[in-house]
């Protein structure tokens, strides 16, 4: 690549460019979409009120400075497209805020990458699914906004794997990983809500997780089956190869399938009631679990017997989304390590109002 | 003859200011060196064995302990106030080790905001995260912070090889304190075998 000023490079043409970026360690390792200023401009033109050298933050583990700008080349590359943007954006403010924690995330040799969730009328607005494959393959708006967060951590957060990304195996869920709620089709009220955003609010939420474990449930009746489905869903949480049982700490997450969802609102289960159930049940004897994996224990950060995946019921998250054609949910163990385990955090997603010029009445 | 495609580049730059590393260890009557493991497996042990290696170089020394508590810890920065102790109580802090990801990040944090406080520090890394840690560094703004390379795995093995090892880099370990001058100590047992 020869440098030119103003953080512009040069090459022969747009393969050669491509190339350029992949030896430079700049992306995932699949083809991207060369990052030209006329594609950045435009992709800068959804950003919502905000000029190209506004800062977003500082990412850890290397310590850039997240600008508007930056995010938009990555989305490039990514494939968003303008529309996307926006959430790219709120993303971005949520990945960079400290309490997300980004550093020690990118530098474990845990395979824990964010989860993107997405509410509100942005999911429509920016393009975003929550339909049947909606952790891919398939929507583009979800693969490619997963994907622009992971070239950010990559490009100026340092997490180039072996150097700031030490994940021993990585994972297909360090590619992209975002979905949007399906809130028309849940009983709940809507995650965000739950959070205490407003419903008509566009919310992106992150969390650091493992990649989605399956969960399947098949329904009968409707009988004692929201106390099984709970009990099921626990014992996935509390399994002595994920980290949660030994770590204890910060929030996981739960993705309800619609079928699933309508099943435990029937039998009276609402949020709250789900989670306290799981707080129960999600848990072991230390002598149990130590027969199963022995030094394992020694990292438990506490010496009482009775071992829980989580602090409070609340760090159970909760959402729906995917097709209810099938009793598959779907859970997500976290790392659990940094300051505070897997904290989620959310931010509003802002709309330009563009430029409006107002009707004469003369 | 065809234009070059211009096109952005999506790398940010570090923050952090760079800066030399200056802190160094003078030694006088008692010095104070501090032994500081993350908690990793046998991160402690360690540094116990590397103490009673060091003494003889070091005659009057004392070597301090402090760690995080639980080995969970051993990713985030060590709190201000444990720093503050660190400094009352030492002259110099030896800190290990990175034998992980996360806990490499937190040893190379940790030894960064020590000298940013004017300790001198040495700060043992396994050979398996050794470029994580130099990028830490750099990223950081103190690249020439004094690393001691040792090698991987060293958790879990015998504790009579630990031992070995412990002796065979305790001049090094001092000579990163005195002056600030990273060692590779990856295969010094190897070469001390086949002397």
């Amino acid at each position: 690549m020869s440098a030119l000023p103003n953080g512009m490079l040069s090459a022969a043409n747009e393969e050669a460019a491509a190339r350029a970026l992949l030896e430079a360690r700049c992306t995932d390792g699949l083809p991207i979409v060369v990052p030209t200023p006329e594609r950045v401009d435009r992709m800068l033109l959804y950003a919502p009120g905000l000029p190209r050298e506004a800062s977003l933050g500082t990412l850890l583990p290397m310590g850039g400075d997240l600008t508007v700008e930056k995010a938009a080349i990555n989305a490039v590359m990514a494939g968003c497209t303008p529309e996307n943007f926006p959430v790219v954006i709120a993303a971005c403010e949520a990945l960079a805020d400290p309490a997300f924690d980004a550093g020690p995330m990118q530098n474990t040799t845990h395979p824990v990458t964010p989860l993107i969730i997405v509410n509100g009328p942005a999911r429509e607005l920016c393009g975003l699914s929550s339909g049947v494959g909606a952790l891919g393959p398939g929507p583009a708006g979800n693969a490619t906004i997963g994907r622009a967060i992971r070239l950010i951590m990559i490009n100026v957060g340092g997490g180039v794997p072996g150097i700031g990304d030490m994940a021993t195996l990585g994972s297909p869920a360090k590619f992209a990983l975002c979905l949007a709620e399906a809130e028309e089709a849940s009983p709940f009220e809507p995650l965000h809500v739950s959070l205490g955003f407003a419903p008509q609010d566009s919310v992106v939420t992150l969390l650091q997780v493992e990649g989605a474990h399956s969960m399947m449930f098949a329904l009968t009746d409707i009988g004692e089956q929201a106390e099984l489905f709970c009990r099921t869903l626990a014992a996935g949480f509390a399994n002595p190869a994920s980290n949660n049982i030994y770590t204890g700490v910060g929030a996981v997450a739960a993705v309800l399938n619609p079928i699933h969802a309508k099943m435990l609102a029937r039998a009276g289960w609402g949020r709250a009631r789900i989670q306290q159930r799981l707080f129960e049940l999600a848990r072991a004897d230390r002598a149990t679990l130590r027969a199963i994996s022995g030094a394992n224990t020694d990292t438990i950060p506490h010496a009482a017997d009775d071992v829980r995946v989580v602090e409070r019921p609340e760090d159970f998250l909760l959402l729906v989304s995917g097709d209810d054609g099938g009793a598959y949910s779907a859970y997500f163990p976290t790392w659990g390590g940094g300051k505070k385990g897997s904290v989620p955090v959310s931010r509003k997603v802002r709309f330009d109002d563009g430029c409006e010029i107002p009707e004469s009445r003369r | 003859m065809n234009q070059p495609l211009l096109y952005l580049d999506p790398v940010a730059k570090p923050t952090a200011p760079q800066e030399p590393y200056l802190p160094r260890l003078v030694v006088g009557a008692h010095p104070r060196i501090a032994r500081f493991p993350n908690l990793f497996t046998d991160s402690a042990p360690f540094l116990a064995d590397l103490a009673e290696a060091m003494a003889p170089l070091l005659p009057d020394a004392a070597f301090p302990y402090f760690d995080k508590k639980f080995g969970r810890y051993m990713s985030t920065p060590a709190s201000p106030e444990l720093r503050a102790e660190m400094i009352a109580g030492s002259d110099a802090v030896v800190l290990a080790y990175g034998h992980c990801g996360s806990c490499t990040s937190g040893v190379v944090h940790d030894g960064v905001l020590l000298a940013r406080e004017g300790v001198p520090v040495a700060v043992l890394v396994t050979e398996r995260f050794r470029e994580e840690a130099l990028f830490l560094a750099r990223a950081l703004g103190l690249p020439d912070l004094p690393f001691v390379f040792i090698p991987y795995p060293i958790a879990g093995q015998d504790a009579a090889w630990q031992r070995r090892l412990a002796e065979a880099i305790a001049p090094l370990v001092l000579t990163a304190l005195t002056d600030g001058i990273s060692a590779d100590a990856v295969h010094i047992l190897d070469a001390a075998v086949a002397a």
